[in-house]
């Protein structure tokens, strides 16, 4: 290691294989690009990459802006550690992650209705059902990013009816109907960043229901959206009740039913959808 | 409608599980064992039922087991 000229080292960590002018400082500057500042090629760099310089010397504010750090208190022997010691490649500087989207309180409301459908969003006269409806890109407001809430509404169900072992799904769907035949998985629609959003036993009250997701799904601003809920609770129980809905357009909603084993065939399409809010 | 009634006609074809109010606009029967046909179970619900609750909401028979709702 040339102990003498750190400039030289930084300029070759560079991939810089010639001096300028007989100069590597002015190498470097050429790298960076730029003019001559002050007439220095040191204040240039640090001009061209924007060093803030206004809290120390140049040579720290330069080091900092190009994610240099210090070894032994130096920063030119940081630079020799970053260079020499590591491989010949300067440090990067680490990027700043965009910012992540987090619920905003709100909620977007569907149309409400009052007719009752008593598959939705499950049907507890048989052992398993799937519910799926699709939430259209153009009902949904502007501003939205993140859903984490999801809110029903049902009524003739006997207090304390549980459906257990509950899957609520969320999935990003092109077509907004379902399309020829619909399966129970949804394989053959145009779906995409299928998302558990919650599990678990699903205790009912009449009225309004609310459930918080344990992920959260995030909307893409385009699509249309699925939500999908796998009735996987094994037997069946009277008390049930009904979803209230209200009218969409044709193709809207897939809903089956069948005892002993979950299903997996098709399922019927439906033009009502059940009455629900959404929080972002 | 007469429940005791009911039940009578459809003990001939198989075991009554649940016969009975669901809640508050349905009507539910689930039947084990159900030895006719879905005519002979339509028929007896024909009379007993669809009078007070006029719109079948399911009605499957599946390995003797029948799954009914009927709603108001």
């Amino acid at each position: 290691m040339n102990n003498g000229n750190w400039i030289e080292e930084w300029a070759k960590s560079l991939g810089i294989t010639q001096p300028v002018n007989g100069t590597w400082i002015q190498a470097i500057k050429e790298y960076y690009g730029g003019e001559i500042v002050n007439g220095t090629h040191l204040m240039s760099i640090v001009d061209s990459v924007g060093a803030d310089i206004s809290n120390g010397t140049m040579i720290e504010g330069l080091m900092t802006e190009l994610g240099y750090t210090k070894n032994n208190g130096s920063f030119t022997a940081g630079i020799r550690k970053g260079v020499i010691e590591g491989g010949g490649t300067p440090p990067t500087p680490t990027p700043t992650p965009p910012s992540e989207p987090t619920p905003q309180g709100l909620y977007w409301e569907s149309s409400v209705g009052t007719t009752n459908v008593n598959k939705s969003p499950a049907y507890g006269l048989y052992d398993y059902s799937t519910y799926a409806m699709i939430v259209k890109s153009s009902e949904l407001d502007e501003g939205i990013e993140l859903f984490n809430k999801l809110q029903f509404q049902v009524g003739g169900y006997t207090n304390g009816y549980t459906y257990s072992d509950m899957t609520i799904k969320m999935y990003h769907i092109g077509s907004a109907s379902f399309i020829s035949t619909t399966y129970t998985d949804l394989r053959n629609q145009s779906v995409s960043d299928e998302t558990t959003i919650w599990e678990g036993d699903l205790t009912l009250s009449n009225g309004w229901n609310e459930i918080t997701f344990d992920t959260n799904f995030e909307w893409n601003g385009t699509d249309n959206i699925v939500i999908l809920f796998e009735n996987r609770n094994g037997s069946w129980q009277s008390g049930y009740g009904y979803g209230e809905n209200h009218y969409v357009s044709s193709n809207i909603v897939a809903y089956t039913y069948q005892d002993n084993s979950y299903p997996t065939g098709s399922m019927v399409k439906y033009s009502r959808r059940l009455n629900i809010k959404l929080g972002y | 409608m007469n429940r005791e009634e009911l039940v009578e006609k459809l003990e001939v074809y198989g075991e009554v599980i649940f016969c009975d109010v669901n809640n508050d606009i349905s009507y539910v029967i689930v039947m084990n064992g159900w030895t006719g046909t879905i005519d002979n179970f339509v028929d007896i619900v024909s009379v007993e039922v669809i009078p007070t609750y006029p719109q079948t909401g399911a009605l499957t028979l599946v390995d003797g087991v029948i799954k009914s709702e009927f709603d108001k």
